[in-house]
């Protein structure tokens, strides 16, 4: 018996919660619609999201306004998540919380360096109101992105951004996106550690495989589309992978060509992740091998369940907003069904 | 020992006069400006039946708010300068202002002649201040580095490489070395910054490699070190430079601020006054956008003390010809206008303010409860921890506490005092009774004697009894001072619950044959006041005379009251049960000590005797006095704050110049 989360609790209320927004037929009935705004009536009406967006006729759902449509609910149901946990178990499952946060300080931080307004700014905030600490409106009144820094300080983010300049922050944006992508992954690994032996295992595996696959799409573009040294590639990789230590990190930084990656990775996974080079293809490669994985692990009484539930709910929030966008430019259903997950991994 | 009475005023005057009008009002401090009691559509009212009759300008020129904002900025960021540059704290000094008014404006004029006759010398003095301040951040990293005889002149000098010093964290050091076979730089670490726990590394590379080592420095989070200019030589060499330079900063320093220091104390006075000036300006501007305004009057509305009535009068004496001043009687405003609440008590009480303000404001007509929990609270912590040495210590730590947190201090002074008079009744002295000092005078006997065992806990439950009755009784007026019949007199917090509770307990009473009563009487009692409770909606209709007597539906409404019957049983017994606490934390408070007397007893050693008994002093002190703390909380929150306070009082805050 877990003293710090309740998982009979948190598995009930994950079966009716994956019923609402995960089931096979909400998948079919967006496929189904023609226009955004039967798909937004689809949202606010059958999955009652509206709650989660202000000011919006179902007529103008831009790809922005539906994205902190889904992340704000995906957020809500973090914080559900929290309700049962206590101890080192609410410390982690805080964590995920971050990755909102991420999004919206980033977004604060490119507006401040692009000396753009930030008048309408909270509409696009996706944090938790509940348990984010931050102080956005001292944030939002920093002039410049070496006050925003200072601004930040006392916080986990200070550390990652303190050399960051104006400049960096307008035309080495990746800099900034990767130091705080690793700063999420090594705060979700060290938290992971506190968990009970079974379920730090599963943690660890778990975050470690999306780490992999991570990784391996970082180095393959970094290859393919940017001029980064390997030196950089190496150094902006996430640690703590499942299958990629870092010797073979520094193979595929190393490598001579992105096909060459392509190989490696292949043979470091056993999984063929990088069939294309459309970054929607490689993530859903991902997404097959993570979920073919999560089916495999214990769910029962296990933290298992509550990561998978993230997981699966994250990449169905991408696919609602792929498909939706595919809807707008008016694909045919077939070439929608290509960015939807296998269906048997559901 | 009530809640303060209120008063509403009605302030319309010209908006030529509203700034003199607030200047008074807020240096006053004594109204509670209200800007949400009365409806907009109240003060246009007003406004339009005043605008027709008052003289004034036809059209009145409104502030630039925004220009008197940005003016009040300025202002305080040159206070700010000078007094960081005199190295003082602006204070606020309220009566350099009250007696002699001083506008933004003549406070602008005293402030332009400071800063033309202070702020170069002022501006040289902060300007050397960071100087000292970035000199002593790079001593703390030279000190930091281990070898203190390298000489970065002579690396700045090669031909091919050229250098960096820096900091970096231990994880990207790790990430450097993992990798380091594949980089074109040599990185070697020379020390450390303790403050930051990063290590100080230098790194020399290739010149022809620069760019690639700085995407490379700017991956790893580099925080780069520059040599002020002029530094030259080994660390060590440096490091005394830097000493010189500070000590010479500081002589500097020094000999300027001889310019400051003539006649201080009348620049740090004026400098306060300007500084009051400013704030009071913010505070008339953030009342100014909030007031309603006509083309020619405004109207603004407050709550006033009654007892102020008399000094705002005179405040403002010499405008009453200029402006209308209408006062009100809560009572005539309706029940929807929420007067604020002040709680009103003699120094006895007034420190249990806090225990209330910690759960809610009572609204303006509730009964102030703080004597009732002051009474009680001190009764029950005394029954629980009665002793008068440890009661003494709290005491005097109170006394102590006062000094800096003063409510605090005062509420644990009062609960020693009270502990000291329950040991005094049960003969107990930092734990030890008349079995170990004969000499101790009792009262009662020590709480563990079995003759006093049962004593103690049914006199817990008794005053549990006498604390529910003055509850109820509480309850009972509240909801007859808001006449509400329902709950008053059939709610299970009213009368209704009352009797339902006094007859449970004399059933019990004489189901244990304490009191010749038949059983039954009682049970009829019970069974015909649970049975009023749960009709309460239909009873309080008939009562009042109102029609129909039930609203909606007879089933929903009886298995709602049913429900709450059955909870209302459970919550009265639990009631009544819950204060057996009272005594048994009495007997706790004497069994813990006892533990340890055991222990003292176990040695013949007089030092190990003294250290255990002292040892359980410190216990009982700490981790004990939180809990009984707690538990006399507890009970007053949840078994009689539960009972009979509303809440939901807005504080009486006056508005006035804060920092």
């Amino acid at each position: 018996m877990n003293p710090y989360i309740a998982y009979d609790a948190l598995n009930t209320k994950i079966v009716t919660q994956k019923g609402r927004l995960l089931d096979e037929n909400s998948f079919e009935k967006i496929i189904g619609c023609n226009t955004v705004e039967q798909v937004t009536e689809v949202l606010f009406t059958r999955y009652d999201l509206k709650r989660y967006i202000e000011n919006v006729k179902t007529g103008d759902l831009h790809r922005d306004d539906l994205e902190t449509l889904l992340n704000r609910y995906k957020v809500s149901v973090i914080e559900n998540i929290l309700h049962y946990c206590s101890g080192p178990y609410r410390e982690f499952i805080l964590v995920f919380l971050m990755e909102y946060e991420i999004y919206d300080i980033s977004l604060i931080l490119r507006k401040i360096a692009r000396g753009e307004e930030l008048d309408d700014i909270e509409s696009h905030f996706i944090h938790s109101e509940k348990y984010s600490v931050l102080q956005y409106g001292k944030l939002k009144a920093s002039r410049t992105v070496l006050q925003y820094v200072e601004n930040l300080k006392g916080t986990p983010y200070y550390n990652p951004l303190k050399t960051v300049t104006d400049t960096d922050a307008v035309k080495r944006e990746f800099h900034i996106e990767m130091k705080l992508q690793q700063l999420y992954f090594k705060t979700l690994l060290t938290k992971a550690e506190k968990l009970f032996d079974e379920d730090k295992r599963i943690a660890h595996d778990l975050i470690g495989l999306k780490i992999d696959f991570l990784n391996v799409q970082w180095i393959y573009r970094a290859k393919r589309l940017y001029d980064i040294s390997p030196e950089q590639m190496l150094i902006y990789s996430l640690q703590g992978g499942r299958r990629l230590d870092f010797d073979r990190l520094r193979k595929l930084c190393y490598s001579k060509s992105a096909d060459e990656v392509k190989i490696l990775a292949s043979q470091y996974l056993k999984h063929n992740m990088l069939t294309s080079d459309k970054g929607a293809d490689i993530e859903r490669n991902a997404n097959d091998y993570i979920f073919k994985y999560i089916k495999g692990i214990k769910h029962h009484g296990t933290i298992g369940s509550v990561l998978a539930y993230i997981y699966i709910l994250d990449s169905a929030v991408r696919e609602f907003v792929t498909v939706t966008e595919g809807i707008r430019y008016k694909l045919p259903g077939e070439q929608l069904e290509q960015y939807l997950l296998n269906r048997e991994n559901r | 020992m009530a809640i303060q009475k209120m008063e509403y005023l009605r302030i319309v005057g010209s908006l030529e006069d509203m700034h003199e009008v607030l200047e008074k009002l807020v240096l006053s401090e004594k109204l509670h400006f209200d800007f949400e009691g009365t409806t907009e559509y109240d003060n246009s009212y007003i406004i339009h039946e005043y605008e027709s009759v008052m003289t004034g300008p036809s059209s009145f020129e409104h502030e630039d708010f925004e220009a008197v904002e940005a003016q009040c900025d300025r202002m305080e960021k040159d206070l700010e300068h000078l007094a960081k540059g005199m190295d003082i704290r602006l204070e606020l000094d309220k009566s350099s202002i009250s007696g002699t008014p001083c506008s933004l404006s003549e406070a602008q004029d005293d402030l332009n002649k400071l800063m033309e006759q202070l702020g170069q010398v002022v501006s040289e003095i902060n300007r050397k201040r960071e100087a000292i301040l970035k000199y002593e951040q790079f001593r703390e990293t030279l000190n930091g580095i281990t070898y203190k005889d390298i000489d970065f002149g002579r690396v700045a000098a090669l031909n091919y490489f050229a250098y960096e010093i820096g900091a970096l964290s231990q994880e990207n050091v790790i990430r450097l070395r993992k990798n380091y076979e594949n980089i074109s730089a040599i990185a070697l670490n020379i020390g450390m910054i303790k403050a930051s726990s990063e290590y100080i590394d230098i790194i020399l590379y290739p010149r022809q490699f620069a760019e690639e080592t700085s995407k490379l420095l700017k991956s790893l989070n580099w925080v780069r070190l520059d040599i002020p200019e002029n530094l030259s030589g080994t660390v060590s060499e440096m490091i005394g430079q830097v000493n010189d330079r500070i000590r010479n900063l500081r002589n500097e320093i020094g000999e300027q601020s001889k310019v400051i220091n003539t006649n201080k104390a009348g620049t740090i006075s004026l400098l306060s006054r300007i500084y009051t000036a400013v704030k009071l300006e913010r505070r008339i501007l953030g009342l100014e956008r909030e007031i309603t305004y006509g083309t020619s009057t405004f109207v603004l509305n407050a709550w006033i003390r009654k007892d102020d009535k008399k000094e705002i009068m005179r405040v403002l004496d010499p405008l009453i010809q200029k402006i209308k001043v209408e006062e009100k009687n809560p009572n005539e405003l309706g029940r929807q206008v929420v007067p604020p609440t002040q709680l009103k008590n003699n120094f006895f009480f007034r420190p249990f303010e806090k225990v209330i303000k910690l759960y809610g404001m009572p609204s303006y007509d509730e009964i102030d409860p703080t004597p009732f929990v002051a009474i009680t609270f001190c009764l029950m912590f005394g029954i629980m921890f009665g002793d008068m040495g440890q009661g003494f210590v709290y005491f005097l730590a109170g006394l102590l506490i006062s000094k800096k947190r003063r409510a605090i201090g005062q509420l644990l002074s009062r609960l020693g005092a009270s502990s000291i008079l329950f040991g005094a009744a049960y003969g107990s002295l930092f734990g030890l009774e008349q079995e170990e000092l004969p000499w101790l005078w009792s009262l009662t006997g020590r709480p563990l004697d079995p003759r006093n065992i049962p004593v103690i806990l049914i006199a817990g439950v008794a005053f549990g009894i006498a604390a529910l009755t003055s509850s109820f009784t509480f309850s009972i007026i509240n909801y007859i001072k808001k006449s509400n019949i329902e709950e008053g007199i059939f709610g299970k917090n009213g009368l209704a619950g009352y009797i339902f509770l006094i007859s449970l307990v004399l059933t019990i009473v004489a189901v244990v044959k304490a009191i010749k009563l038949p059983v039954a009487v009682p049970l009829a009692s019970m069974v015909a006041s649970l049975a009023a409770m749960v009709a309460k909606e239909p009873l309080s209709n008939l009562v009042s005379a109102k029609r129909p007597l039930l609203h909606g539906s007879v089933g929903a409404y009886l298995t709602e009251s049913l429900f709450e019957g059955v909870e209302t049983v459970l919550s009265t017994l639990s009631n009544a049960i819950s204060f057996i606490r009272v005594g048994a934390f009495a007997l706790n408070h004497a069994g813990l000590f006892l533990a340890f007397l055991v222990m003292s007893d176990v040695t013949s050693n007089i030092v190990l005797k003294i250290v255990i008994l002292l040892l359980g002093n410190i216990l009982i002190l700490t981790l004990e006095g939180l809990v009984v703390f707690i538990q006399g909380l507890r009970l007053e929150y949840y078994e009689m704050f539960g009972k009979y306070f509303q809440g939901g009082g807005i504080a009486f805050s006056p508005a006035k110049i804060n920092n």
